[in-house]
């Protein structure tokens, strides 16, 4: 059966109507407040950067470690663990919902997460000026495109060593090279998933991506590098925006703004590397397919970044000053803030188990393939002065 | 692989379905989330923008 008839198929028992609103996929203020709510109050504890409250798990831990010996010379928590806001708000989040659990009346605010991710990139482009553009902007596409296609190949060729399936390869391939969550679903039904595929395979990218969120600030502590390289290293490497935004602020302040725009760079690529996927692991139906380029990119073309562009270009122009700039960061790690307990209240460990051994197995040896790839990239791109 | 295609294609209408339909529906969820985003992140920088101008700070 080839796969226009097969959708053809389903095509015919799907009911004529009215396409329902883009409105109506957004669960309402009334279903949502309590776990909008939950997520500011935990944010809140966490410490929310430029709010000096008194009892927040940051005044505490920079309490203790006054009070504790330092470990040569440093305090435990922050210096030597690197607690900051970013890893107290994921680690608060992880342990509510893996260890208390979260009660159901949460589950629709806390989606609200993404939004919240996707407002603070938009306001990141308040923190840049022209100069970061020419700075970041050749490197970062060029790593990009080395990174999104050359990670899609490693993932295609891995997949068939193991012998895993065109349809799981795709989804781990298109979770890993770009953008987790989104990606995999943006291309399940062309490689014609079944969900529980795209189940193992956004679980799979989404723990990879944890693990790496707290490994590599200590990588990037241990081999020295410099806030440009870190943030364009955990933009490049990493499979998911909010892990990308959350492991560049975790590395530093300078680094996550570096990984936030650098990232836009790999969110353009999406729906080309969609396609690319797509005709690399199902290349030989190509001919009968009818996947439309233009249909793609108008689908997944990620329209957000419109938003960030508008911004980035009034900061340009100078239309606002300084202290204007200045609040609109602080805002901006507002909503990350939000998110990041978000992302961590989203996050069930019990999912690892779900993807099976296989699929682990692969998802990451192919995922640390791509980071030494990455490393490669960055250490090149450095030695032919591109990057600092 | 090849095994994996004709395992997929045997997928019934039913299973096609249910895939596309929770394709489409976080297709949408997604795309209002962006508007969601653009809304709330401008909206914030215009308010900044204005309570700056006014001499708030």
């Amino acid at each position: 059966m080839t796969q226009e008839t097969t959708y053809d198929r389903a095509a015919e028992n799907t009911p004529r109507g009215r396409t329902p609103s883009v409105w109506s996929a957004l669960p309402g203020f009334r279903k949502s407040w309590p776990g909008l709510l939950a997520m500011a109050v935990l944010a809140l504890w966490c410490g929310l950067p430029g709010l000096n409250f008194l009892f927040t798990l940051d005044t505490l831990l920079h309490y203790i470690d006054a009070v504790l010996p330092p470990i040569y010379g440093k305090g435990f928590f922050t210096d030597l663990l690197h607690m900051n806001y970013v890893v107290n708000c994921l680690i608060v989040g992880i342990l509510v919902r893996n260890v208390v659990g979260v009660p159901n009346s949460w589950e629709p605010g806390l989606t609200y997460s993404g939004i919240f991710m996707n407002a603070g990139i938009i306001m990141l482009g308040s923190q840049y000026l022209l100069s970061d553009l020419v700075k970041l902007g050749a490197v970062s596409i060029i790593v990009m495109i080395f990174m999104v296609f050359g990670g899609a190949l490693i993932f295609t060729y891995m997949g068939r060593w193991a012998k895993m399936g065109d349809s799981m390869t795709a989804l781990l391939a298109a979770g890993f090279s770009m953008c987790g969550v989104s990606a995999c679903i943006a291309i399940s039904p062309m490689v014609r998933s079944k969900s529980e595929e795209v189940a193992y395979a956004i679980a799979v990218s989404v723990t990879f991506g944890l693990f790496c969120l707290f490994a590599l600030p200590f990588l990037g502590h241990m081999i020295g590098m410099t806030n440009d390289a870190f943030g364009l290293f955990s933009a490049a490497g990493l499979p998911y925006s909010n892990q990308v935004i959350a492991t560049g602020f975790n590395y530093s302040f300078e680094a996550g703004r570096v990984a936030g725009f650098t990232n836009i760079g790999r969110l353009v690529l999406i729906p080309a590397g969609v396609l690319f996927i797509y005709f690399m692991t199902l290349g030989k139906e190509m001919h009968s397919s009818s996947v439309s380029f233009w249909k793609v990119l108008r689908e997944k073309f990620p329209i957000f970044i419109l938003g960030f562009a508008i911004v980035w270009t009034l900061n340009c122009l100078k239309v606002w000053p300084l202290p204007a700039s200045e609040a609109m960061g602080r805002v901006m790690e507002w909503f990350f803030s939000l998110s990041f307990v978000g992302l961590g209240l989203l996050t069930k460990l019990s999912d690892l188990k779900k993807a099976g051994a296989k699929g682990v197995v692969v998802g990451y040896v192919a995922g640390s393939l791509r980071i030494i790839l990455c490393l490669i990239l960055i250490y090149i791109a450095t030695k032919m002065g591109m990057l600092s | 692989m090849g095994d994996a295609i004709e395992t997929n294609q045997d997928m019934s209408t039913e299973d096609l379905k249910k895939v596309e339909a929770v394709a489409d529906e976080k297709q949408r969820r997604h795309r209002v989330d962006e508007y969601m985003a653009m809304v709330i992140a401008l909206g914030t920088v215009a308010v900044l923008w204005f309570l700056q101008y006014s001499g708030f700070y």
